[in-house]
């Protein structure tokens, strides 16, 4: 199968799928026992002024009109319009998913700084102390409530020693630089605001630390057995005996093909990233897609819920789409199917 | 310590499982403490007394109080009852789910299957403390709300491996001779699939406790899990949240709590997979 006939199929099935999450999440708001009107309007409110908010949202439709609605808009791109914000669903996102994605990918950063030298030692001191004192590492990574990780790092770094900036992706008094592409870090980058910029990567420290310390345990434990697997194969003990010093062994026969089945877990890392986003945003008020969609939640507002879940699962779906088209072009013998 | 290669396979192991026992040691320990809650727990956990408010830890109170005065020692011990309780009962109503969700598709085959399947890959394209959150979010604030929240978004690994294991059993010979002596599916279900599943994805189920504890833990912190005044350890982590600079203990104990009895069950778990080598995801 060809390349493009296999990416084919492949966004076909995502489709399929994010419309399956898109049905999913759609009926547990629906049918689970929520009132968003009554939520943000309190229990005070008039009853009629209740009643013409829903007939303005359309929730006083029986429930297949409302989705079939909903599939309609869908596939215009459209989510919806937020009960608590006011505004399109889709608006809402746009303007708060780079803050996610920064995050997310500074985390993502953080976690495969931390986590692959950890399983390459683990794997080469394999039942010594160190691996062992790795595998504590990252076992106590994957075990902390990252919320309260967040807040003891806050107490710590922020309020105590005063050395780290606090919630928030920029200090109060230091302007945002002009929107180019949503991401502070490079749009000050862009427009030339280094002590922006020092400021926003200062603001990135404690909220990716938090989530990518979490995610590299799972990395630390893939190229741990990843590189014991290498190290049992032939061309090692060939290149040994070529006589090849043991630097040149590790990186070139060791790491190098190590670091190939690692590439297929960062899809799921990415995924486990969007989920602790969820909590770290909060704690951090990171304006991003976490801590609105958990805002969403506190005001049952249905079709900012069913809108942000159907971002994460197609961002979900396209970074594992991305993640197995990159590891077959990395390795030939991977076969499309 | 440093003649690590040297050492004799067994001693090895035994280094191994180590870590497995002091996994063991921890969840006995939070166990027996939750259990004997009432007897050494120095106050009511509900007890407001206002006078004693925000009291740093002391020998009066050991970890302190919170903002209505109730002692946070005490109500970490009773919390580790709905902890323990929330995160064991969610796990087996995943594990129940997924194994019937698993043999039916496993077992018939076909068009169910496939069906079954689609909507398995679905619940396991996204991640599942979101759709926790969504499904608790819509339910009213409860303890058995979190558990069905926690249960509807992690079975879908139970319905694999039940799956996998009775595809795997169906095809051996000994149950073809079981058909064609004319024994009813009841029969091959009960007398040699179910006991071939149960073990298996008991074990899984046990090492995904500590898992199920976090995300209790996130729930209750995001004011979707068990209604104040509730002792919940995440409860307990964000009513101290907005007081962590000043208070630090009312935060600091909970989570603490949280952390460790996960370490416990990670550590016991950790040891589980290596034994058994169950697949994971």
């Amino acid at each position: 199968m060809s390349l493009y006939s296999y990416i084919l199929r492949r966004s076909l099935y995502m489709m399929i799928v994010v419309l399956g999450i898109a049905t999913i999440v759609f009926f547990i708001t629906r049918i689970l026992p929520g009132d968003p009107v009554g939520a943000i309007l309190g229990p005070q409110a008039p009853p009629d002024v209740v009643d013409k908010v829903r007939r303005e949202y359309g929730f006083d439709k029986p429930i297949y009109v409302q989705y079939i609605d909903f599939l309609i808009n869908l596939f215009k791109g459209e989510l919806g319009k937020s009960v608590s914000t006011n505004r399109p669903v889709i608006e809402d996102i746009k303007e708060r998913f780079p803050a996610t994605f920064e995050l997310a990918t500074a985390s993502l950063i953080v976690a495969i700084v931390i986590g692959i030298p950890m399983g390459i030692i683990s794997a080469l001191r394999k039942d010594g102390a160190l691996d062992h004192l790795i595998r504590l590492i990252s076992l106590f990574g994957v075990s902390m409530p990252v919320f309260w990780l967040g807040l003891i790092l806050l107490l710590i770094f922020y309020f105590r020693l005063g050395i780290l900036p606090g919630p928030g992706r920029l200090d109060p008094y230091i302007p945002s630089p002009p929107r180019i592409t949503g991401l502070v870090t490079l749009d000050s980058l862009l427009t030339g605001n280094f002590d922006v910029f020092k400021n926003a990567i200062a603001h990135l420290i404690l909220p990716a630390t938090v989530l990518g310390y979490f995610s590299s345990a799972y990395i630390a434990r893939v190229t741990r057995a990843s590189v014991l697997e290498v190290l049992r194969q032939e061309h090692v003990k060939f290149a040994r005996s070529k006589g090849l010093s043991s630097g040149a062994i590790l990186t070139r026969h060791i790491i190098k093909p190590a670091l190939i089945p690692i590439i297929t877990v960062l899809g799921l890392v990415y995924g486990g990233l969007l989920e602790g986003a969820v909590l770290t945003e909060t704690i951090f008020g990171w304006p991003g897609l976490g801590s609105y969609l958990t805002r969403a939640m506190i005001y049952m507002d249905y079709n900012a819920i069913v809108g942000g879940v159907v971002i994460i699962a197609i961002i979900y779906s396209v970074i594992n789409l991305i993640v197995d088209v990159l590891y077959s072009y990395i390795d030939p013998r991977i076969k499309y199917g | 310590m440093g003649d690590h290669m040297m050492m004799p396979e067994t001693l090895r192991e035994l280094m191994r499982r180590k870590l497995g026992v002091a996994g063991l040691i921890i969840i006995s320990f939070i166990i027996i403490l939750s259990l004997i809650a009432p007897i050494i727990a120095p106050y009511d956990p509900l007890d407001q007394r206002l006078d004693e408010r925000l009291q740093p830890p002391s020998s009066k109170h050991l970890m302190g109080t919170d903002k209505l005065g109730r002692d946070i020692f005490s109500r970490i011990l009773y919390g580790g009852r709905i902890s323990l309780f929330i995160a064991v009962s969610s796990v087996v109503l995943a594990t129940l789910i997924g194994m019937l969700i698993g043999l039916i598709s496993g077992y018939l085959g076909g068009r169910i299957d496939d069906l079954l399947m689609r909507i398995t890959d679905m619940f396991m394209a996204f991640p599942s403390l979101i759709l926790a959150l969504a499904i608790a979010a819509m339910l009213k604030p409860g303890m058995f709300n979190v558990i069905t929240a926690i249960s509807l978004s992690s079975w879908p690994q139970y319905a694999r491996m039940a799956r996998a294991v009775t595809i795997q059993v169906k095809n051996e010979p000994y149950i073809e001779a079981a058909v064609s002596i004319g024994a009813s599916n009841t029969r091959i279900l009960i007398g040699h699939i179910i006991p071939m599943v149960i073990p298996q994805v008991m074990i899984q189920g046990m090492i995904n406790l500590g898992g199920a504890i976090l995300t209790a833990a996130g729930l209750g912190f995001l004011g979707f899990g068990v209604p104040p005044p509730t002792p919940e350890w995440g409860l307990m982590v964000s009513e101290g949240r907005d007081l962590i600079q000043s208070h630090w203990w009312i935060s600091t104990f909970p989570g603490l709590m949280i952390f460790l009895s996960v370490v416990g069950f990670n550590l016991l778990g950790d040891q589980l997979r290596d034994i058994f080598d169950v697949r994971y995801r």
